[in-house]
């Protein structure tokens, strides 16, 4: 049909040499369409005239001219429907004459009454991207030359719509990287399963424009709801999908990702309810699931369905493919973060358990060590009862009080006077000894010059020298040298350590104590030339009844507590004690006080009104 | 009149003179102490160096005694059943007529705390058992002086 004079073969060629020039200066799709259609009505006359794409295995009109947009959103043409079906099918070009002879025939809008219609497909390299579809109120409209320039424009419309299209999931594609790229860096930084799974079903349905997404969790050998979005999980908490069961299962199990145009077809598919008591079920038309593997295990599945058929394209598997590689690795992390959390929760709760059972313990041996305490402290008032009969007694018969004693008598009175000494010695460290043990051994700290208490411990020290007929000699500097004490226990401390230097020392050998300024401490050292002690007793030696194992020891009367006693004092006084000693030769006892203005580790404290009534007492 | 001498022991004729001077006044010492055996010690002790001695067993019975014989010192045990030797020497310090007499105190509780207590009680001294009988007398003749 020509509207002009002009030779229709030039006018087709300009026609055609404008849209070509037009539609490949775009690669927007609607641009092209909207120019198509313009320009095919205002140059070739024709009534209708609309594009149909094909979107799946359906024809979506996506613009056309003649037709309102509401007539044009409804027009979704299957392939073998209707002329422009079957067009799209056979992929040949139609002309139908008399449309009202043509069963075919599906009238878009009943307003125009169209009586002929030409349909040419759009085709690129063989494959079918659309149809061209043209329509007018005429009976046999078109002809020949019709078809020529429509195949020439569908032609060129081909190219135009491909790369248009190509562009348009290029960007798609480079929106989904984005996203994948996003929602990747997002859970693989989260520690929380939870909130991956969450993240996860949001970018599904969001990126898949989908109705339903879940999360599928793998647990000896069923499926478990993780996640979902569209419905309601707490329907579904008992829900357990056996492997290879339904369509999800099947994937879990193979580990092969699957897309389903129309599962309405697939007897796999199992339909959810929307709601607990609603006995509907969901409208889903086509699904789509991915496994989630990690390390070669399978740990689930990711699932998203649609109402509209054949909804997902294999453009998305590979999208869900790539999200599901993430969320394995990122739900693995999470999970053995949440295991080493549980763990250190576990870890801290039998730490406070066995805490609580060694408080509980220990205040059950405070309580024993009490009772202890309480109990040595009770015997030892109870024997010095005894005690003080029979020291007082013999002590009358052996200075002839009460009658003159052979020389016989008068030795025998003098041991058993010697022993029950020695007894009350013991009963005195074993209180000590006690109280050192159970951490009620007080000792008060005051300022002592150490001078003033050497020259008058001389007096007793030569006494205990001279009665074991020992050379005793005590070099210290004149001047005065104040130390944290209590003259007491220092009195305590040079008694046991001389005498037993003089108690292992054979007669006419001597003793020397020797006392210097060492820095901030004095240091006190207590020398003999008795037996010495083994290196392998040096380490014991302060030890609680340890006594050096020699022939000597029992003949000596020592209480085994002596120098247990003397070492917590040296180191109540914050001061330090040691021992060396060579066998034969004889042994070295050093211990150090602080000087005064040197602050002990260890001070124990009793009231300042105790301490003035004994000096008041003294 | 002699204080100073009386029942001490003549070291060089080894008898014991009741007093040197010739002092007819001895002194009174009361020991209250609730063991026999260790209150006969101390009499003995006592009464070789020449003091009279007057026994309680309980410490009602030292008070008592205290009050009415007013001796010149008080030996004291510490640990006796009913009223312990704190609270005697307590209640000793708190009447007008027994507060000055000095009270040595004879005890088996030989912690340095017990010695603070019992010096807190009103006691002089504070001797531990078992004792040397030697120190006992020099420390009676010290508080008598």
């Amino acid at each position: 049909m020509n509207i002009s004079n002009e030779d229709p073969t030039d006018k087709n060629l300009k026609i055609l040499i404008k849209i070509a020039r037009c539609i490949n200066s775009t690669l927007d799709i609607d641009t092209i369409l909207k120019y198509l259609v313009d320009t095919v009505i205002k140059e070739l006359g024709y009534d209708v005239c609309s594009i149909l794409l094909k979107e799946g295995d359906i024809l979506v009109n996506k613009t056309g001219y003649g037709l309102t947009q509401q007539e044009l959103s409804k027009i979704r043409i299957k392939f073998g429907e209707g002329v422009t079906g079957m067009v799209a099918q056979m992929g040949k070009p139609e002309i139908i004459n008399d449309v009202s002879k043509d069963e075919r025939y599906v009238e878009f809008s009943n307003k125009l009454r169209c009586q002929s219609e030409m349909a040419v497909p759009i085709i690129v390299d063989q494959e079918l991207i659309g149809v061209f579809n043209i329509e007018d109120r005429r009976k046999n409209a078109f002809g020949i030359k019709d078809l020529e320039i429509i195949t020439a424009v569908a032609n060129e419309a081909a190219v135009a719509i491909r790369n248009a299209k190509t562009k348009e999931s290029l960007d798609i594609f480079n929106k989904r990287l984005l996203r994948l790229y996003e929602t990747g860096k997002h859970i693989t930084s989260s520690l929380n399963v939870k909130a991956i799974l969450q993240r996860i079903v949001d970018t599904v349905a969001d990126t898949l424009n989908c109705h339903m997404v879940s999360f599928m969790m793998l647990k000896h050998d069923h499926l478990y709801i993780g996640e979902t979005y569209g419905f309601d999980a707490k329907y579904y908490t008992d829900l357990k999908i056996p492997l290879g069961k339904g369509i999800t299962g099947t994937v879990a199990q193979t580990g092969i990702p699957e897309v389903v145009g129309d599962v309405t077809k697939d007897t796999r598919y199992i339909p959810y309810k929307r709601g607990k008591d609603s006995s509907a079920y969901t409208p889903i038309k086509s699904e789509i699931c991915v496994p989630i593997v990690y390390k070669g295990r399978t740990m689930g599945a990711i699932n998203a369905e649609s109402e509209h058929l054949n909804h997902f394209t294999h453009e998305d598997l590979k999208f869900l493919s790539a999200l599901g590689d993430q969320a394995g690795s990122a739900i693995e992390n999470a999970r053995y973060y949440e295991r080493i959390k549980n763990f250190n929760k576990e870890l801290k709760h039998k730490i406070d358990e066995a805490t609580i059972k060694l408080k509980n313990t220990n205040v059950e041996l405070e309580r024993l060590n009490r009772i202890k305490s309480d109990f040595v402290s009770t015997v030892s008032h109870e024997l010095r009862t005894p005690m003080t009969s029979i020291v007082g007694y013999i002590s009358i018969m052996a200075d002839e009080e009460v009658g003159k004693l052979t020389d016989q008598q008068k030795e025998f009175m003098h041991i058993v006077m010697d022993e029950s000494q020695r007894l009350t010695r013991l009963i005195s460290d074993l209180l000590d000894i006690s109280k050192i043990e159970s951490g009620k051994m007080k000792i008060d700290l005051e300022s002592v010059d150490l001078t003033e208490f050497v020259n008058k411990f001389k007096v007793k020290a030569i006494d205990m020298a001279e009665e074991s007929k020992i050379h005793l000699h005590i070099n210290h500097p004149s001047e005065p040298i104040m130390i944290h004490g209590n003259a007491d226990r220092i009195d305590q401390i040079f008694t046991n350590l001389l005498s037993n230097a003089v108690k292992f020392s054979e007669s006419y050998k001597n003793v020397i104590v020797d006392i210097q300024h060492k820095g901030d401490s004095v240091q006190v050292d207590v020398k003999d030339e008795g037996q010495g002690i083994p290196k392998d007793q040096l380490d014991m030696i302060f030890e609680r009844f340890h006594q050096v194992d020699s022939n000597m020891n029992r003949s000596v009367g020592g209480t085994g507590l002596g120098l247990a006693i003397t070492r917590h004092l040296v180191e109540a006084h914050g001061g330090k004690i040691s021992v060396s000693s060579e066998e034969g030769k004889g042994s070295t006892f050093s211990f150090t006080f602080l000087k005064n203005g040197i602050k002990p580790s260890v001070v124990a404290q009793e009231s300042k009104t105790q301490e003035n009534l004994l000096q008041k007492a003294v | 009149m002699c204080h100073k001498t009386c029942g001490v022991i003549d070291k060089q004729t080894d008898t014991r003179v009741l007093c040197s001077w010739g002092c007819e006044m001895k002194k009174k010492i009361l020991i209250v102490e609730d063991e026999p055996n260790i209150s006969k010690l101390v009499s003995y002790i006592l009464e070789t160096h020449g003091f009279e001695v007057l026994q309680a067993f309980i410490g009602v019975e030292g008070i008592e005694m205290a009050k009415r014989e007013k001796p010149d010192l008080i030996v004291l045990d510490v640990m006796m059943p009913k009223m312990d030797g704190f609270e005697v020497a307590q209640n000793l310090k708190n009447e007008q007529i027994t507060k000055d007499i000095p009270i040595i105190m004879l005890s088996s509780a030989a912690q340095f705390k017990d010695k603070v207590k019992g010096l807190e009680s009103g006691a002089m001294d504070y001797i531990t058992k078992p004792f040397d009988k030697d120190e006992l007398i020099e420390k009676i003749n010290e508080y008598l002086k």
